[in-house]
């Protein structure tokens, strides 16, 4: 009876396949790691054009964030005094990452690329990197599908390259996509008074179909703080500025190039513009303001446009492991739904859980060097 | 008491349920919602013994959620052994023949149970070669063995 019946159901399970093939296989695609649909576009002509078509990738991108974030670990080249190449150690295991269904992933940046900064405003899974103080070329990359593309140096980072400004604090790279058009936008944004020129920022904004950077007209009316990363949420860059009594976010619409104040930051009186930082957890704009012992994290509610005070981390407790920072802890990523995942900023900086439930703190590693920790989800988008 | 929702199988078969097992399923939660489940959902689609399966895997994770919310202070922070406890009976339960697969994984997708349907799909695929693919689609190859080499080598690294 039994060999019968299955029999059967095979049967009806073929007719089925048969019947809607398309809907069903994409529907399983749809969840697969992105290593798997590289290897099944090898299939057939049509999975592989349902795969490489912007609908398909668009879906897979909304499953796979409506999992949680995953983490992304960026392991770069660093350089001592000398100029010598450090040995990096990989003493990362990204499988002790797993928190509810998120993964943590890392990427190794070849080590010719040269010293290479990386920027903390990823969207779609895409991941830029640029240097400083080499003349080698910006790189936009999947680390997913290891596509990658290089594209030229803007001005200002030519400007730095002839070291005419030693001790200017370099500018920090912001990426983006304008979500009407879905054209991916790198974007620096520079304090104007280090190089001399009369206006307060300059703003450059490169275009990958004509492969040129162009200025933005007006700039930021207000100086950015340039030791925190501008983060990219919804189709707007933001940066905090560098008011040291009254420090406000600023943001950058992508599709209209418009900088606009949005609102104060919830601090006042920063002295130390380390001891601040802006970043996005749960896709939300968060800010944050270090005063020792604690260090006090803020949401912005759009619909009210007011600030909530979402945790305040006690230092005391990550002592034994950061000491006392000089630098704000990086807040990462919320995982599991009340993990969240902070790193921090100085030299060696450790990687550690404060649990929002029942206010804990677990360190996760130590790193002997530190990569940079980014929120992430895997995609197959390219530029 | 909590109160209970019938589901009727393709057979005609009566399931009685909490609830809270039903609101597992999004579909059903809208249905709920909208106050139209008296007198049993009938699911034309979903026969008796995939019914029984999607039941039992709801119903496991309703109680696993409520133990996690009840211990919340007691678990490590990698979660814990109810997390790993929970993905172990996962891996238990998806060990089923193909066809019994395919429908749980028709009914996980009808019914909008979002962690059924990745389980399913994942399970599905875990390990398949591009043979394989075309085995359980009914895929013909319509690339020559060219193309097919040469698309290929496009991502060499992810078939290493």
């Amino acid at each position: 009876m039994f060999p019968f019946k299955t029999r059967r159901t095979l049967k009806r399970h073929r007719e089925e396949l048969l019947r809607l093939p398309e809907d069903v296989v994409e529907l399983i695609l749809e969840r697969l790691p992105v290593k798997s649909l590289l290897r099944f576009r090898t299939v057939s002509k049509k999975l592989k054009s349902a795969i490489d078509s912007r609908r398909f990738q668009e879906r897979q991108q909304l499953i796979h964030m409506s999992r949680g974030p995953d983490i992304l670990f960026v392991s770069t080249n660093v350089y001592d005094d000398d100029g010598r190449l450090v040995k990096r150690v990989n003493d990362l295991d990204a499988r002790r990452f797993a928190f509810g269904s998120s993964s943590a992933y890392t990427v190794h940046v070849p080590t010719n690329w040269g010293g290479t900064s990386v920027c903390h405003s990823n969207c779609d899974g895409l991941l830029c990197l640029y240097s400083i103080y080499n003349p080698s070329v910006c790189v936009v990359m999947n680390p997913a599908t290891r596509w990658r593309r290089t594209f030229p140096l803007s001005n200002i980072q030519n400007l730095l390259l002839h070291r005419l400004y030693k001790g200017t604090p370099t500018p920090k790279l912001g990426f983006g996509k304008d979500k009407l058009t879905g054209t991916y936008k790198p974007v620096f944004l520079t304090n104007s008074s280090g190089f001399g020129l009369d206006n307060v920022t300059t703003c450059e904004v490169f275009d990958f179909t004509t492969q040129l950077w162009r200025y933005v007209h007006p700039a930021s009316p207000f100086t950015t703080n340039p030791h925190t990363d501008p983060v990219y949420l919804d189709g707007s860059l933001y940066w905090l500025t560098d008011c040291e009594e009254e420090p406000k976010v600023l943001s950058f619409d992508l599709h209209t190039e418009t900088f606009y104040v949005i609102c104060d930051a919830p601090f006042a009186h920063v002295l130390d513009p380390w001891s601040v930082t802006i970043c996005i957890l749960d896709n939300r704009l968060c800010v944050s303001k270090k005063a020792w012992p604690t260090q006090d994290i803020w949401s912005f509610q759009y619909s009210n446009m007011t600030w909530t005070k979402m945790c305040s981390i006690d230092l005391t407790q990550t002592f034994s492991w950061l000491g006392e920072p000089e630098w704000s802890l990086e807040p990462i990523a919320i995982l599991d739904k009340h993990k969240l995942l902070l790193q921090g900023r100085d030299y060696r900086g450790a990687i550690f859980i404060l649990d929002l439930l029942t206010n804990s703190y677990h360190l996760l590693v130590k790193p002997s060097y530190s990569p940079i920790s980014l929120c992430y989800s895997q995609s197959l988008f390219s530029v | 008491m909590s109160k209970k929702i019938i589901f009727e199988s393709s057979e005609g078969e009566s399931f009685e349920v909490d609830e809270a097992v039903a609101l597992e399923c999004q579909t059903i939660k809208n249905m709920i919602e909208d106050d139209c489940t008296d007198g049993g959902i009938p699911l034309a689609n979903v026969n008796s013994a995939t019914l029984t399966k999607v039941i039992d895997y709801c119903k496991k994770h309703v109680e696993a959620a409520a133990a996690a919310e009840a211990n919340a202070g007691d678990k490590d922070i990698y979660g814990a052994n109810k997390d790993i406890e929970l993905k172990t009976w996962d891996e238990e339960f998806v060990k089923v023949d193909q066809p019994l697969l395919f429908d749980l994984m028709l009914a996980a997708n009808f019914l909008i149970i979002p962690g059924l349907l990745d389980l399913t799909c994942k399970t599905m695929m875990r390990g398949k070669t591009v043979l394989q693919i075309r085995e359980i689609f009914h895929i013909k190859k319509d690339y020559t063995d060219a193309e097919e080499a040469e698309v290929r080598k496009e991502n060499a690294w992810a078939f290493e």
